[in-house]
């Protein structure tokens, strides 16, 4: 019974770390899709940190198609396009205030968007037999707005929505606040 | 005995007490609820004189290191080309330009090996065809594409390996392969490989 006030605060420690700092779970795909959102108020100190899955639309779907045979994919305008040979082209990180956001597989636009930006150049690690993918954006805003609505940007001759989602709750960024938005893409994590 | 019960009771208390107070360090709401990703299912059937002998379904074919160089290259906007391992284990560099041109091989092998997400071919293919061409469906959130190959055996052979390989830049770069439970098949039996690749589960 020496040894209790150690183990107990071993306990402890161990279950606070794991509480605090893992904040992605549930990897059950072949590959899965995060985004993590992060509110900063206009002093730079974090207000908000949300992690969810971001489901992907027909335009990811096309793009996967692609790989192994022709396929076409519905840009934002709505408009049915056959994607040809390769993927140079930018990629953006849109946030929107559209309500109310009924993510679908058929998604090509935000509801109601409110700005995109090119995402940062994307980083990419294996360890083990799994790859991680992550990019990221960041949003300063001069005004208060509340977003609902994320989504991933392919811009190759047109732009082309590879992932959208609603926010579980909306998220308000303050007037000189920061909003970042990191997608994390694992593959293999779940198998 | 009693005070192992207590001992393990104070334990079970920390626990709880530490992960309670750690999600109360985070101000953060995470929500996995919404399923986003993609699934392989592989689905392998045996047919001997035309009749279906065998069947075998498998969740979460794993991709290699090629297939996580092709969507860094989609989801990159600034680089300009990936290098990755062909066939022959040589590296490659390929432009964006060139990837995802949409050709596919689906391929059988005899290797028992397991799955390393470096593996560049089959440990011991012993055939390669190309794949049909993708069929694609949807139903709400979830999109599904599916493509598949047929390989008619000359010869009595014991399958165990399954993989497939996109042509990009003129060279050939395995995506998938994964292990399957052996298939004992004679000369003149039909193996098909189908692939579904789920979006959103």
């Amino acid at each position: 019974m020496k040894k209790l006030p150690v183990v107990l605060l071993s306990a402890f420690l161990i279950s606070f770390l794991a509480s605090s700092t893992l904040p992605l779970r549930e990897e059950r795909e072949t590959m899965d899709v995060f985004v993590n959102l992060k509110v900063y108020d206009e002093k730079g100190a974090l207000i908000k940190d949300i992690t969810m899955r971001d489901p992907l639309t027909q335009a990811m779907g096309g793009f996967v198609s692609r790989l192994f045979s022709a396929a076409s994919a519905t840009d934002e305008s709505g408009t049915s396009r056959s994607l040809g040979t390769g993927v140079s082209g930018p990629l953006y990180i849109c946030v929107g205030t559209g309500s109310p956001v009924n993510p679908a597989y058929s998604d090509y636009k935000l509801v109601y968007p409110l700005q995109c930006i090119q995402a940062s150049q994307a980083t990419m690690g294996i360890a083990g037999n799994r790859g991680n993918i992550s990019l990221s954006a960041s949003f300063t805003f001069s005004q208060q707005y509340t977003i609902t609505e994320v989504g991933l940007r392919k811009y190759l001759s047109y732009n082309y929505l590879l992932a959208h989602d609603a926010l579980p709750s909306p998220i308000t960024v303050p007037a000189g606040g920061k909003l970042t938005v990191t997608y994390i893409i694992r593959i293999n994590s779940g198998v | 005995m009693r005070k192992s019960y207590i001992f393990l009771v104070l334990v079970i208390l920390a626990v709880i007490s530490g992960w309670y107070l750690g999600s109360l360090t985070k101000n953060n709401q995470n929500t996995f609820g919404n399923r986003g990703g993609i699934s392989v299912d592989l689905i392998v059937k045996q047919y001997r004189n035309g009749t279906l002998i065998s069947e075998q379904y498998k969740r979460g074919d794993p991709f290699t290191k090629n297939f996580v160089l092709n969507m860094y290259g989609l989801l990159d906007g600034w680089g300009s080309s990936v290098t990755m391992q062909d066939e022959t284990n040589t590296a490659r560099s390929i432009g964006y330009g060139s990837l995802f041109s949409g050709t596919a091989y689906v391929g059988i092998g005899t290797g028992t090996n397991a799955f390393d997400i470096n593996n560049y071919n089959l440990i011991s293919p012993i055939a390669w065809v190309q794949s049909s061409a993708t069929s694609t469906s949807s139903i709400g959130t979830n999109g599904n594409i599916s493509f598949s190959a047929s390989f008619p055996l000359s010869s009595a052979a014991t399958i165990t390996e399954v993989g497939v390989k996109v042509s990009e830049g003129g060279y050939n770069f395995l995506i998938l392969r994964d292990l399957i439970t052996p298939i004992n098949a004679n000369a003149g039996d039909t193996i098909t490989v189908q692939y579904i690749i789920r979006l959103n589960g």
